[in-house]
């Protein structure tokens, strides 16, 4: 079940997904600090040469809600990658804390990226970070690491699916989020089989219907 | 008394690198292992091939 924040009502309208996308979550206005544009920069070098795309507030211009907008672009990618630095404005590190919690609420993979002496809020002392800093060179180790550990997720995700079939609502959220991981379509295929009930799966009809629209049945 | 043996298996979370127990007829994670290792005397699933 999928409820709008700005109503509180159940939404099943159907969303387009993008798999393999990361959601940026930093200072989106000026003044940017200067170290905030570099890892930007790096962080888009590093997820291309992956074969990753990344997706910011400032991707879409939709001319509605902008908490409508943001809530959309987490729940149609699969990972998320924050930006602190203690130089930011204090309301643009609070939004990037709560995008922080939807991820995590909605099942996203999330990295965090601070400077250091960046200050994180006590509730994310278990999230794990990357310290970045100008002169370093393990970032860019420590992020690839992080990219190898989500696809090692998603063939864990695929795997819990196929494990937990019997329970079909379970097998296809883990098959979705195996799919939005690494955009194998093989994923939507087995799901739509758990939608129809063939290849040894339990019918899904009460699987929610906004999480139908990427299957292929 | 005859007991039905129970289909489990277990998976390691690479995100904890903890392993997880399931029942595969319930289709449920039953037990999540806090220390290293897997647990014993249940086997371990492995990867099939989709499409």
């Amino acid at each position: 079940m999928i409820y709008d924040p700005a109503n509180g009502e159940h939404t099943s309208s159907i969303r387009t997904y993008h798999p393999r996308t990361f959601f940026l979550m930093t200072q989106m206005g000026s003044p940017m600090p200067l170290v905030v544009t570099n890892i930007r920069k790096k962080v888009k070098r590093l997820l291309e040469a992956r074969n990753y795309d990344l997706l910011d507030a400032g991707s879409q211009v939709t001319g509605r809600d902008f908490l409508n907008k943001i809530w959309s672009m987490i729940l149609s990618v699969p990972m998320g990658v924050a930006i602190v630095d203690r130089q930011m404005k204090p309301a643009a590190v609070q939004n990037v804390f709560y995008e922080i919690g939807l991820m995590q609420a909605y099942g996203k993979e999330t990295i965090v990226i601070k400077t250091k002496d960046t200050e994180v809020p006590s509730d994310f002392v278990r999230t794990e970070y990357i310290e970045y800093s100008e002169k370093g060179r393990c970032f860019s180790r420590e992020f690839r690491k992080f990219l190898k550990n989500c696809e090692e997720r998603a063939d864990y995700y695929a795997l819990m699916a196929e494990e937990l079939i019997n329970k079909p609502v379970l097998a296809f959220d883990y098959f979705h989020r195996a799919y939005l991981i690494t955009g194998d379509r093989g994923y939507a295929k087995r799901a739509g089989m758990v939608l129809s009930g063939i290849q040894g799966a339990a019918s899904c009809s009460q699987c929610p219907a906004v999480e139908r629209s990427w299957v292929q049945v | 008394m005859e007991s039905k043996k129970k289909d489990v298996v277990q998976v390691k979370n690479p995100r904890t690198g903890h392993y997880v127990k399931i029942d595969r007829t319930l289709g449920q994670i039953i037990a999540h292992k806090k220390s290293d290792g897997p647990f014993k005397n249940v086997p371990i699933a492995r990867k099939r091939k989709v499409g």
